[in-house]
């Protein structure tokens, strides 16, 4: 991977990071403790939609819904340079380990939005791995990172048999099924950066704005505007700064995760309600172009 | 075991004796169901705690707004409402507020009780399964419970916990009954309600409903197989609570012959032998959960030749 590669890579996980921190404050910020209630509702949503697609991507492979498949086997999440973990233990009921360097915490923390990062953390894992097996894993993370104090994430993420009804036992774990072909040449891999982060911002997005204008209706919607109108501007500033590379189209598109031609993307299609893709169009990206100076299709003056 | 300190008294000797008989308890009958039932066997074992923990967390709610304490986190871990001190556990609280406790267990003697007398794996399952339930039905089903590390796994070196409660999770009428911010007039806790509460007490309590649900779960879901695992399980625990009485008495811990055997165990033993002076087996009768205790672990237990 080139040094640009990288930078590129860090820049869509960021971007992801404080987009929902920009937009968790906005509804903190505008409805108090019920922003908080459909931010945490939106993040629940979200890891909810991970969660069911991981597991239905693991059927279609012929892949047992297990603790081991859900984090060794073609993840959502593109791999990244900058996340030390250390692995405790790890089967098909029981995923232990630390993670001791998460560069979404530090990002976080960069921005003031540690408490933001909290409400990340405390409902997404729980609620992505709960729904990946059924609603039956046992979520635990005693540490996080985005807890003032704490030097690392400690998670133990369970998943026992006998905790599950007997006609899910076999479509979990090997040893119920026994006719079990084993699936030849799995090729399930995390996704490439640009296409992961693209997909993880649109939806993370989209659920943010469901949660919202479901709990608030207009107002709601509202709010995520003027969450996308900050966006736009912290995003514009972050890449002026001391930036070696120019910052026109071609940067955008490897360096933001959200395409900036709204009509070239297809997945609108199936995240496009409460206006979801108008919105992002006129409220971030067209405001994130004026703030770069950019006009699609040309470099920056 | 932790050293124990000198400033021990009898009555925590005693107090530690009724612990431990009753973490056996269930370290013997969950081993038992187990081994007779297999994966069954563990599937009412994990059930059965969960219906222990869900009683034990319903019933703490209910005594803390009697006496009018909120329904937090600070409360479920700092005002005791069922469960008798201990001097042996030793804890590290980083954090006990009203939405977050956290905090490390550093010495646990239930989940040495569970390694001596091998019973560790099921130790786990009980740590899996209570702790999540108990808060989260003392909650209303709005805790989060992470527990992401046991004394009850090999390797660890605490109990690491960390259990949240938040009140943009709750709905809007339960906000005061949790948080005094959201109480618009709120009250001084009588805590003069909680009349502190002896050893024999506590675990007699906490060991019979342990037990009903244990016996209560076999029987319901796994029919006469699983009256039958509860019976056999009896029989064993006969010869551990025996021997663990053995052991103490022989290093001279407890003076056992200063006292007779009837009032030994009336001290020593969570459960009254004589069922019948137990007035809690009205409230827990169901599946002859009292009948099959008294044949098949208090009468021999009582005959025992030690």
């Amino acid at each position: 991977m080139t040094e640009r590669e990288e930078m590129g890579l860090n820049d869509l996980e960021d971007q992801y990071c404080i987009m929902y921190a920009i937009l968790g404050r906005t509804l903190l910020e505008d409805f108090g403790l019920d922003g908080e209630h459909a931010l945490r509702e939106g993040t629940r949503l979200y890891g909810q939609n991970r969660g069911r697609l991981h597991r239905q991507r693991h059927l279609d492979a012929g892949l047992k819904i297990n603790m081991k498949n859900l984090f060794t086997t073609g993840g959502d999440l593109p791999g990244d340079t900058r996340t030390f973990r250390e692995l405790q233990r790890i089967n098909a009921q029981e995923r232990v380990s630390h993670t001791l360097v998460c560069p979404m915490a530090d990002i976080w923390k960069e921005y003031g939005c540690m408490d933001i990062g909290k409400i990340y953390c405390e409902e997404f894992h729980f609620s992505c791995y709960s729904t990946y097996a059924y609603g039956y894993t046992k979520v635990n993370i005693a540490k996080v990172l985005t807890q003032e104090g704490d030097e690392y994430c400690a998670f133990n993420i369970i998943l026992r048999p006998q905790d599950l009804p007997e006609k899910l036992r076999p479509v979990c774990f090997e040893e119920y099924d026994p006719e079990y072909p084993e699936p030849q040449n799995i090729c399930l891999k995390p996704p490439e950066a640009k296409e992961g982060y693209r997909s993880l911002w649109l939806r993370l997005y989209f659920f943010l704005l469901k949660a919202a204008a479901e709990q608030f209706g207009e107002e709601g919607r509202e709010a995520v505007k003027h969450g996308l109108n900050r966006l736009a501007k912290v995003v514009s500033e972050a890449f002026a700064k001391d930036n070696p590379i120019p910052v026109d189209m071609e940067f955008l598109e490897e360096h933001y995760p959200v395409d900036m031609y709204v009509e070239k993307e297809e997945m609108w299609k199936l995240y496009g309600d409460y206006g979801a893709k108008e919105l992002a169009d006129r409220e971030f990206i067209q405001p994130l172009l004026n703030h770069l100076h950019i006009t699609k299709g040309e470099k920056m003056i | 075991m932790k050293n124990i300190k000198s400033t021990y008294t009898e009555a925590d000797y005693q107090a530690d004796n009724l612990q431990d008989q009753y973490t056996i308890m269930y370290g013997i009958l969950g081993k038992t169901l187990i081994e007779d039932l297999g994966y069954d066997g563990e599937a009412v074992l994990r059930e059965a705690t969960r219906r222990y923990a869900r009683d034990r967390g319903l019933a703490d709610r209910k005594k803390h707004e009697m006496a009018g304490c909120k329904v937090n986190m600070y409360s479920a871990f700092n005002i005791s409402a069922g469960l008798p001190g201990n001097k042996r556990t030793v804890s590290y609280r980083y954090q006990s507020k009203p939405q977050q406790h956290i905090s490390h267990v550093l010495t646990c003697p239930m989940a040495e009780i569970w390694d001596r007398y091998g019973c560790f794996d099921i130790g786990r399952i009980y740590c899996e399964e209570f702790h999540f339930t108990y808060y989260n039905t003392y909650a209303f089903g709005k805790a989060k419970v992470n527990l992401a590390t046991t004394l009850t796994e090999r390797g660890t070196d605490c109990c690491s916990f960390n259990v949240i409660l938040r009140p943009s999770d709750l709905p809007e009428e339960l906000r005061p009954r949790c948080f005094e911010e959201y109480d618009s007039e709120p009250k001084q806790p009588d805590l003069s309600y909680f009349k502190p509460i002896s050893a024999q007490e506590g675990y007699g309590s906490l060991y019979l409903r342990l037990y009903y649900y244990l016996v209560s779960t076999a029987c319901e879901s796994a029919g006469e197989a699983g009256k039958q695992s509860i019976m056999h399980g009896l029989h064993r625990l006969v010869l551990a609570a025996s021997e663990y009485i053995r052991t103490k008495t022989a290093k001279g811990k407890e003076n056992a012959a200063v006292l007779s055997e009837a009032v030994y165990l009336e001290l020593n033993y969570p459960a009254r032998l004589n069922v019948e002076k137990e007035s809690m087996w009205n409230q827990y009768s169901r599946y002859c959960a009292k009948e099959i205790f008294r044949d098949e672990f208090c009468r021999p237990f009582m005959a025992r030749g030690d």
